[in-house]
């Protein structure tokens, strides 16, 4: 019975994870139903590139992610990996020891954060080197660290097929068995479990007894590939405790690659455990649907002004009609790209548009079509196109091209590259200038949008996945240019999020942990519900000012200041709200908690796809601290990063965990349909949820809301600029 | 609070079918997210259109030029049709095909320099070598530069080095129509050892291509395609 119950909760943690990367592990199916070939390495129970249990030198291809779940004498890891950059990757773990019977628990779980870094890539001679900390920063039941070269063989003596042939020297878990000695120190604390994790074990690293470990792996075809390894994990704490008997070091297996992305294996353990492992690997640069977007309309090649100069004739600018004449052409052109023209303001040299779109995330592309309908439309003698990129209200940027220039470019070779040195992308001015003819049909506009949601709550030891499901209804309002008033109500029809038994003990203000009061706060509930204004007081600052319900636990007023430049790689931001947390029935109550928090804010944009952020500040708690976040957006909008936060608050204070970390991931639904549009979904995982270091969730926030209408986005999907 | 399996499962399907959206504002709503997908789905279905026989009546019927391409590396056939014809100051006539759903294939005088709508496109490239060849009706070798976009939406360059050979003048039949034409192959050696060959059979008079296979990209993969009627 008691095993029944460990499988239906390890079928149930697993069970999001493999319906999220269903659509996944189909596009690599479908996009290659006969070639399995796949030059990305093989997985190890870890959910590392490695052997069976041990680890190996390769690197997956840069922004590759991996899901791994394994299961062998009881234990069942589930692991997310990903190459953050070609040599730097990062691993979340999460764990169950079946039968564990200890510190409290039948089941023990666990959750684990390991970090590899490629010290030396595969050269012709020497192989690829890697170093790497396992479970760096949690309870450290899977604590140790390596270092480990692999090096492919092609058809050694003249048999099919490749071999790999990995060795490597382990610390800590991996030094159990078999050591050498102990090279810097044999002080290392053995795992005892309980404490509250989380902090960085620095002085534990690379101490304590040291093995060497290895083993091969030869892949026989597209198929097949067979595994032997030497492992130097004496499986302590697990045999300690009659999890399982190890009766030899030697572990063997064979795995099948069933397509590019999914690879099965099975495995015989320790001379005494039969296991299995499941390997998915994706990559965002492989969407599941090619992008694709019907092709533009043709631009219209003014005649040669030498032949025919009475077509550059300015008087037409004369006429008070000349800017309705020319919204009338232009605008319905556009709306049926999915552009909205907000303003127009035209001399007989040149013309502003000001644009938005609600359809493409792609800023570079709003920009080609707005040009080419420009040289459409527009009278042969404006020849300078000012095109302002406006999201919200939000004026970004101003891109400033020749219509000589888009004429001309189109289809020479390296068009978008060529189109690029002659474009001018500035700050644009706050508002459009006072003889712009104005849009003013956009306002009022009613969004919105009514169906299902799933709200998800994960590692409950008791229950590692839980989930509400109901019905939500969302609306936004905007009844004139930088004013919303929006709102979600939500109603749950079924779920288990309230059926948890873990109620808070944190001796901090519980700003996030009583999330299972609020389950049981009511089925009818309001998400949010907000008035908010937003607006620029120059030409490189924006603001915001927001007041009403902001999320599921907390109502009140937000204001933010935001200062980027359109062409800056850096932004500096401040943001100060006064908000109260929410009666559990999410209605329209309060409690009697009300904080005053808020942070200075800098952002960075390292180029290649990088972005750095530091926020300072006071949190939700009342504690004083700092986030750091790093993140990596790839050119179709998939973005994966991960932050932690310190603050005031003590490690015990804070409990299990020490402080706030976890990794974001940001999936553009276009890479799912192939069609254009601004819609992402995104999913922050944190190993626990406490109240220390917890930031108010404030919808709008300016910063998200222009960057990818600034120089350095622009300039990154400037390949698609004549789409 | 849990409600049977059974209810659950239709309240549940019941709402995805019924999710709607409406209004300008882009949302990430869940709701709004199964709207996409629905959407993106019966686009899918509805592209799926049987094709014509073609038939030596059919293309005399056709009031317009006609161009029949195979996208070989989906296994799709198109049909496309002119949409706009211009010159710039570079070599060789500028002619924009397009599907029915607005696919747009771009060619100088029948050789491809972009593509749009298709997916993996080409987004432009450098022919010179081989529009001199078609002029010439023998072989030019010369480089061959691509810019294709990838599986990532970025554009990457692609340089060519090509070598021009004529296999001789044959005649060949497109759909009951017999044209004589030299048959130039143009065999490219790039980075990474890529290796790429297109064919190009170059009418004998006056230089039209009435059939070729043409490489578009390393996603995009090669076009064939027949021109119907000119």
């Amino acid at each position: 019975m008691m095993a029944k119950t460990f499988k239906t909760q390890i079928l149930a943690s697993v069970s999001a994870t493999v319906l999220c990367t269903a659509l996944i592990a189909g596009s690599a199916q479908a996009q290659n139903k006969k070639n399995v070939t796949t030059t990305s390495p093989t997985l190890n129970f870890y959910g590392l590139p490695g052997l069976i249990d041990m680890p190996s030198a390769e690197a997956m291809p840069s922004g590759q992610g991996a899901i791994g779940i394994s299961h062998f004498a009881g234990q069942t890891r589930t692991s997310f990996s990903f190459q953050f950059s070609p040599r730097i990757s990062a691993t979340f773990r999460y764990i169950g020891i079946q039968d564990f019977n200890d510190l409290g628990f039948d089941t023990y779980r666990d959750r684990s954060f390991d970090f590899r870094y490629l010290i030396a890539k595969e050269g012709r001679i020497r192989p690829a080197i890697t170093v790497g900390l396992q479970d760096f920063s949690g309870t450290g039941i899977y604590a140790g660290e390596y270092l480990v070269a692999t090096k492919n063989f092609d058809r050694p003596l003249s048999l099919p097929g490749k071999f790999k042939v990995t060795a490597g020297l382990g610390w800590g878990r991996l030094g159990t068995l078999g050591s050498i000695g102990s090279p810097f120190g044999a002080d290392r604390p053995v795992f005892t479990g309980g404490d509250t994790g989380g902090e960085l074990s620095i002085d534990q690293w690379f101490r304590g007894p040291m093995a060497p470990f290895g083993g091969i792996e030869w892949q026989v075809n597209d198929r097949l590939g067979l595994k032997a390894e030497y492992s130097t994990d004496a499986y302590t704490p697990e045999t300690s405790r009659g999890v399982f008997t190890q009766e030899s070091r030697l572990n063997f297996g064979a795995e099948y690659q069933v397509n590019r992305g999914l690879r099965l294996g099975a495995y015989y353990l320790y001379g005494s455990e039969f296991g299995i492992n499941a390997q998915l690997q994706f990559n965002p640069n492989r969407p599941v649907s090619p992008f694709a977007l019907a092709g533009p309309r043709p631009v219209i090649v003014r005649p040669d002004r030498a032949v025919n100069p009475d077509a550059y004739d300015t008087t037409w600018a004369d006429s008070e009609r000349a800017p309705g004449v020319i919204r009338d052409a232009i605008a319905p052109e556009l709306a049926e790209d999915g552009i909205q023209l907000e303003a127009v303001t035209i001399s007989s040299i040149r013309a502003e548009l000001r644009v938005s779109t609600g359809r493409f995330e792609n800023q570079a592309i709003v920009v080609g079509r707005v040009a080419r309908t420009m040289a459409r439309i527009l009278p042969p003698s404006v020849e300078t196109f000012d095109i302002v990129l406006v999201n919200n209200g939000l004026a970004m940027s101003k891109v400033t091209v020749a219509r000589t220039d888009i004429e001309t470019l189109e289809f020479v070779p390296r068009a978008s590259g060529a189109l690029l040195p002659v474009t001018v992308i500035d700050s644009a001015e706050a508002n459009p200038p006072a003889n712009a003819l104005i849009e003013e049909d956009l306002y009022p506009s009613l969004s919105w949008s009514i169906g299902p949601y799933v709200r998800t709550s994960f590692f409950d030891p008791d229950k590692p996945v839980r989930v509400d499901v109901g019905v939500s209804a969302i609306a936004s309002y905007r009844f004139a240019p930088g004013w919303q008033l929006a709102g979600e109500v939500r109603h749950r029809l079924a779920g288990n999020i309230a059926d948890s038994d873990r109620l808070s003990n944190s001796v901090l203000p519980r700003v996030r942990t009583n999330a299972v009061l609020y389950a049981r706060g009511g089925d009818t509930t309001i998400e949010n519900l907000y008035l908010a204004k937003q607006w620029k007081p120059s030409k490189n600052t924006y603001a915001r000012v927001s007041m009403g319900y902001f999320e599921q636990m907390f109502g009140g007023v937000s204001s933010e200041v935001l200062w980027k430049p359109a062409s800056s790689r850096l932004a500096l931001g401040i943001e100060a709200n006064y908000v109260m947390q929410r009666d559990f029935d999410q209605l329209f109550g309060f409690q009697d908690y009300d904080v005053a928090t808020g942070h200075v804010s800098a952002y960075y944009n390292f180029g290649g796809g990088y972005y750095a952020q530091v926020d300072v500040g006071r949190y939700l708690a009342g504690d004083h601290g700092a986030t750091f976040t790093l993140e990596r957006q790839f050119a179709n909008g998939w973005r994966v990063g991960g932050f932690f936060t310190m603050t005031n608050v003590s490690s015990e204070d804070f409990g299990e965990g020490s402080f706030d970390k976890g990794i974001t991931l940001t999936i553009p639904t276009s890479w799912f349909t192939g069609r254009p549009s601004k819609q992402v979904v995104q999913q922050t995982i944190r190993p626990i949820q406490r109240d220390g270091g917890a930031r108010l969730s404030v919808p709008g926030r300016l910063y998200e809301q222009v960057r990818g209408g600034h120089k350095s986005d622009l300039v990154a999907d400037w390949g698609r600029v004549w789409e | 609070m849990i409600r049977s399996l059974k209810t659950t499962v239709a309240l549940g399907a019941v709402l995805v079918l019924a999710a709607c959206t409406g209004g300008r504002d882009s949302s990430s709503s869940q709701a709004a997210q199964i709207s996409s997908y629905r959407e993106a789905l019966r686009e899918v279905r509805a592209a799926k259109q049987p094709l014509p026989e073609l038939t030596p009546a059919l293309i005399e019927s056709l009031p317009t030029a006609a161009l029949e391409v195979v996208l070989e590396a989906r296994g799709d056939t198109v049909f496309v049709v002119p949409y706009s014809d211009r010159t710039d100051r570079r070599k060789g006539a500028l002619r924009t095909w397009r599907t029915a759903s607005n696919g747009q294939i771009v060619m100088r005088d029948g050789v491809l320099i972009a593509t749009r709508g298709l997916g993996y496109d080409l987004g432009s490239s450098r022919v010179l070598s081989v529009l001199n060849a078609v002029e010439q009706r023998s072989p030019v070798s010369g480089p061959h530069n691509y810019f294709a976009k990838g599986f990532d939406n970025s554009v990457t360059r692609i340089d060519l080095e090509c070598e021009m050979q004529s296999l001789g003048d044959v005649r060949i039949d497109i759909v009951s129509s017999i044209h004589s034409v030299v048959h130039l192959r143009e065999n490219c050696l790039g980075p990474d050892d890529l290796s790429v060959t297109n064919d190009y059979w170059v009418d004998q008079r006056d230089s039209t291509i009435w059939k070729s296979r043409q490489w578009g990209g390393p996603e995009l993969g090669y076009l064939s395609t027949r021109l119907l009627k000119k």
